[in-house]
């Protein structure tokens, strides 16, 4: 809100300069946001939050600065005597929503131009000069902080304050004469037949001051702010008037405000006002009064200050002190909104003596996380520790393996769910735009954009993401994921090894020894990885205790075409939940083997459909116990003009396999002969039962 | 005598025309060996004088060392010249790179930001992103119709009254609705605002909510002295600036009452010497106290909230906040 640096300083008597006035309220006040020199005035913007209605005026803005200045402020007393009846008929039918309501009238005034001075200070503030009538409501508002309005008198016949009826409108007193639907749940002021304005908020066209008016009815109310707020927003219209409404106006400050306006009207307008305010305040709100204790405002705070410097800090603010014992008895103005609480007179204190004052101290309770109400047992953070911890063993693995973190937003996009036909469960009531309407359901789609986005620059890419999905996930609504891509420029399906190759590393090194790969289809696994890659080409990741923790796969060319990715791409999503609970912090040692081992290759023919581990299992099976490792060394497929050569030979072949297998005993050192023979027990066990061709 | 020192001249001609190990390992068995002219003198010592005993064995014996020595001597010549056949060797070349991962910056930010915390005694807490109207509004004082709640700040779930989070301070409601003081608590995570977004805004951003509390009776219990502390402590310890200095500017949040902003000044760099802001805090609202349970008035303590952006864009002089959730590797790969 603009506030015209000239005006607070005539009304304070400060004599710092505006860079000093702003310093003063920042540090202590309110956010001076900038500051605007002109040639006639100087601008101040300042951030009047919701919690200082008061604020919304230069009279308060420089009974602040006063008291920050530790002067007594001096406000201009304006007196008013009551009417017994207003010069034109008052109802309030709602008086909930009307607290009260004011008017005075002016008779015989000069429609014209306003004086300079006046044009000048409504301008520093933002507002154009209209006339001279309702410049006069304009600028009583901004010094006291009291919207008004002012009704040509001859449009009506009575005021009546009561809530807008099915399918009246109103014609609004703007540039573009708008038309507003109101509706049953909306005040509004009207005379004998329709609306003349919106309570609060803005008046209507039938009612206005014209070139013509000759007398006029100034009003000043105080309405409900939530009524006032609610309206402003079902219509979409905020006005000077809603936003003072909307945060909470002085209900003391109507009578005055009303004579302040005719005086100034019969000023620059002439005319003459009638003899006393009508004034409506059918129930006047109580002082409210707090027993405000030192001791409590010393140690809220951590300052030792004495409740004569807390009283003086008061008093200087408007409050009105009287002690009490030990305690003081503090009268609140009934601008003061804000102020129920000791809280909150602790904080008028502290800002007076500047936050400069509060020490800084080291806290000494030893206090970590507390105890959980139930069973008084050591706080549930534990838990939260923990997983804080090994997520972020997880993400320093990950980092020494090669992978670099990415955090994507948690949104997918309208075209995301269509080229993935995803199912996901919520959806943004206001999103910002289709690119961010649904809460991901997985990490997979947009670490997909991170690949087409990085492959400008990158040949090969290695991405990870650890963060929140969202669906129904049991009895919660969201859970910890883990997703790793893999993808290289160039075609080729050694992306989806290189990614195997971290995964298991990852579980090495989080101690799961059992896991395996898994290449029937997915159920378990996340639908976005599912609809992203093939069947045979996807493989589930699980446990020897039976759970999936997750799946990876190579991206079909479909969804390659869809995402504009070139070459090929590995995608691994991974519960990271179920991942921290079956890492094992602990290692166990395993003893040096005593006795020597023997290793023998193998190397084979085999069918393109034979899989690796169904060799593996054979060898293990046929080997026995004396087996302890197998490993392929070589794969091998012919490909275009090898596979011609090799056709005349073995066309039935498909791949070439060498691997070295590993023979030990525990007990003994195994003999040439004895190795041998184990040996041929493989090989004759892998012609039968695979079908290799041994070589 | 005589056939020691012809020994030792037969062995230094023969090393100088030595060209490989092999040879040095004939060389050195013939001299040094069992059948060697020093064994057969050593060995015939026993039938001489005691007088020829002493000086001649131990003229050979020293001799012995010394051809030892001259073989080792020999060894090592022939192995460095080896070295020095393969070539030029330019240790200038570029060295090999090792492919590395890098941790995102505001992964690195929260870690240092936990480990400073956890030495002040604070325990890491999380919580969930999709929050209720009560556990995000209501609960921090901020009742449905409260001006500091605009519908255009909040991302509503479609149909089911949820939103998310806005800011990390529903955990201060969740925490204490099932824990009782003394607690110390920061809270990281992941929130969410419906704004635009440019240079300094996102729609989705992270914070660090703190939350102390103890009782009012309690003669240490947290006051706003002790969240300046807690304050100084952390971003001296952050930024690694045990000058920096931290001040309170009135604020306003309607879960805290004294309500402050904090800001630090910085002593080096293209910041020093200017106040930035940095977080909101203040002392916890006996409303809020009331909501999760609390008996109004028993209760006493501090709260703050910090963005995680912020601090990393302080930390590594970034100027757009965008880029962190980019996934450009350009930029991650600088950390």
């Amino acid at each position: 809100m603009k506030f015209s640096f000239h005006w607070i300083r005539e009304l304070s008597g400060t004599v710092r300069t505006v860079q000093e006035v702003a310093e003063l309220l920042n540090a202590r006040s309110f956010e001076v946001k900038d500051v605007v020199e002109g040639p006639q005035d100087t601008v101040l913007d300042i951030d009047i939050l919701p919690n200082r209605p008061d604020a919304l005026s230069h009279l308060n803005v420089a009974r602040e600065v006063c008291a920050l200045e530790g002067r007594v402020f001096a406000p201009p007393q304006i007196e008013y005597a009551p009417a017994s009846h207003a010069s034109l008929s008052v109802t309030i039918e709602n008086a909930d929503a009307c607290l009260r309501y004011g008017t005075l009238s002016v008779r015989g005034v000069t429609v014209g131009p306003s004086p300079d001075w006046i044009v000048q200070r409504l301008e520093a503030c933002g507002l154009a000069s209209i006339n001279n009538v309702v410049d006069a409501t304009n600028y009583t508002m901004l010094l006291l902080g009291q919207p008004m309005h002012a009704f040509d008198m001859a449009s009506l016949d009575a005021l009546v304050v009561r809530n807008a009826r099915a399918g009246e409108t109103l014609t609004a007193l703007d540039e573009a004469n708008t038309v507003y639907q109101l509706e049953p749940s909306m005040l509004v002021i009207a005379d004998s037949k329709k609306p003349v304005a919106i309570a609060g908020i803005k008046g209507g066209v039938g009612s206005a001051i014209s070139a013509s008016t000759r007398d006029v009815v100034l009003e000043a109310a105080c309405f409900d702010p939530a009524g006032v707020r609610a309206t402003s927003r079902m219509l979409g219209l905020r006005t000077d008037a809603s936003i003072r409404f909307g945060y909470g106006v002085d209900p003391a400050l109507a009578p005055a405000a009303l004579v302040y306006c005719a005086n100034l009207l019969v000023e620059t307008a002439g005319g003459t006002p009638d003899t006393g305010v009508y004034d409506a305040y059918l129930s006047p709100k109580p002082q409210t009064t707090i027993m405000f204790d030192p001791v409590f405002a010393r140690s809220l705070l951590g300052v030792q200050l004495s409740s004569e410097a807390m009283e003086q800090s008061l008093v200087l603010l408007g409050f009105e002190v009287r002690r009490q014992g030990d305690r003081l008895a503090v009268d609140v103005p009934s601008r003061r909104l804000d102020v129920t609480s000791q809280e909150d007179l602790s904080e008028e204190v502290i800002r007076m003596q500047g936050y400069d004052s509060v020490p800084s101290q080291a806290p000494l309770v030893l206090a970590f996380g507390g105890l959980t109400r139930k069973e008084s047992a050591p706080a549930t953070s534990w838990d939260d520790e923990s997983r804080v911890m090994a997520r972020s063993r997880i993400t320093h693995l990950l980092a020494g393996a090669g992978y670099t973190e990415v955090y994507n937003y948690a949104f997918m996009s309208d075209d995301m769910v269509r080229m993935l036909h995803l199912h996901p469960e919520h959806e943004l009531a206001l999103p910002q735009s289709a690119e961010y309407r649904w809460l991901r359901s997985s990490l997979v789609p947009r670490m997909l954009i991170n690949v087409r986005d990085n492959m400008r620059y990158f040949e090969s890419m290695h991405l990870f993401e650890v963060g929140h999905v969202f669906g129904h996930l049991g009895d919660e609504m969201e859970d910890s994921r883990l997703a790793l891509v893999c993808a290289s420029t160039k075609e080729s399906d050694e992306v989806f090894y290189e990614l195997k190759g971290a995964v298991e590393l990852l579980l090495e090194r989080l101690g799961i020894a059992d896991a395996w790969f898994d290449d029937a289809d997915p159920l378990e696994a996340d639908e976005a990885l599912v609809q992203a890659t093939t069947q045979g080409r996807r493989a589930t990741i699980r446990t020897e205790a039976g759970g999936a923790l997750g799946a990876l796969g190579i991206v079909s060319t479909r969804i390659a075409t869809e995402f504009k990715l070139r070459g090929g791409t590995a995608v691994c999503e991974i519960d990271l939940r179920a991942l921290i609970e079956y890492a094992q912090r602990t290692r166990q040692y395993e003893a040096l083997p005593r006795f020597p081992s023997v290793v023998r290759d193998i190397a084979m023919r085999v069918g393109a459909e034979v899989k690796i581990d169904t060799i593996v299992q054979e060898i293990q099976r046929a080997g026995g116990e004396l087996v302890i490792e197998v490993d392929v060394f070589d794969i091998f497929v012919p490909t275009g003009k090898e596979k011609l050569a090799s056709e005349g030979a073995t066309p039935e072949y498909g791949k070439s396999v060498a691997l070295h297998v590993t023979f030990r005993s525990p007990e003994r050192t195994l003999t040439d002969v004895e190795v041998t023979q184990i040996e041929q027990r493989i090989k004759r066990s892998l012609e039968e039962v695979v079908g290799a061709e041994i070589r | 005598m005589e056939e020691l020192r012809t020994i030792k001249s037969q062995v230094v001609a023969a090393l100088e025309r030595l060209s490989s190990l092999a040879e040095l390992e004939a060389l050195r068995v013939a001299h040094l060996g069992r059948s060697s002219a020093l064994s057969q003198v050593l060995r015939t010592l026993k039938d001489k004088t005691e007088e020829e005993r002493r000086t001649l064995g131990a003229q050979a014996n020293r001799l012995r060392e010394e051809l030892e020595e001259a073989f080792v001597r020999a060894r090592d010549t022939l192995l460095d010249g080896a070295d020095r056949a393969r070539g030029a060797f330019d240790v200038t070349a570029p060295a090999r790179r090792l492919r590395r991962g890098h941790v995102h910056p505001l992964t690195q930010v929260q870690e240092e930001a936990n480990a400073i915390f956890r030495t002040m005694g604070f325990a890491i807490v999380e919580g969930p992103e999709v929050e209720t109207e009560f556990t995000n509004f209501d609960a921090l004082n901020m009742p449905s119709d409260h001006p500091a709640r605009g519908m255009q700040d909040t991302f509503w779930l479609k149909g089911m009254g949820r939103l998310l989070r806005t800011h990390t301070s529903t955990m201060q409601v969740r925490y204490m609705q099932a824990h009782m003081p003394p607690l110390r608590i920061v809270v990281p995570g992941r929130v969410y605002r419906n704004e635009a977004t440019d240079m300094t805004h996102e729609f989705q951003f992270h914070q660090i909510e703190g939350l102390m509390v103890d009782r009012q009776t309690s003669a240490v219990a947290p006051s706003l002295a002790h969240l300046k502390g807690v304050m100084e402590h952390f971003y001296r310890t952050l930024f690694d600036d045990p000058a920096l200095d931290v001040r309170f500017n009135a604020s306003y949040f309607p879960f805290v009452e004294p309500g402050v902003e904090v800001y630090i000044r910085v002593t080096s760099g293209r910041l020093a010497g200017k106040w930035l802001e940095v977080a909101g805090a203040g002392m916890v609202h006996q409303n809020v106290f009331e909501h999760v349970g609390y008996v109004r008035g028993e209760m006493q303590g501090f709260a703050f909230g910090m963005a995680l952006e912020r601090m990393a864009m302080l930390k590594y002089k970034i100027d757009d906040i965008r880029l962190f959730q980019s996934g450009d590797m350009r930029f991650l790969e600088q950390f």
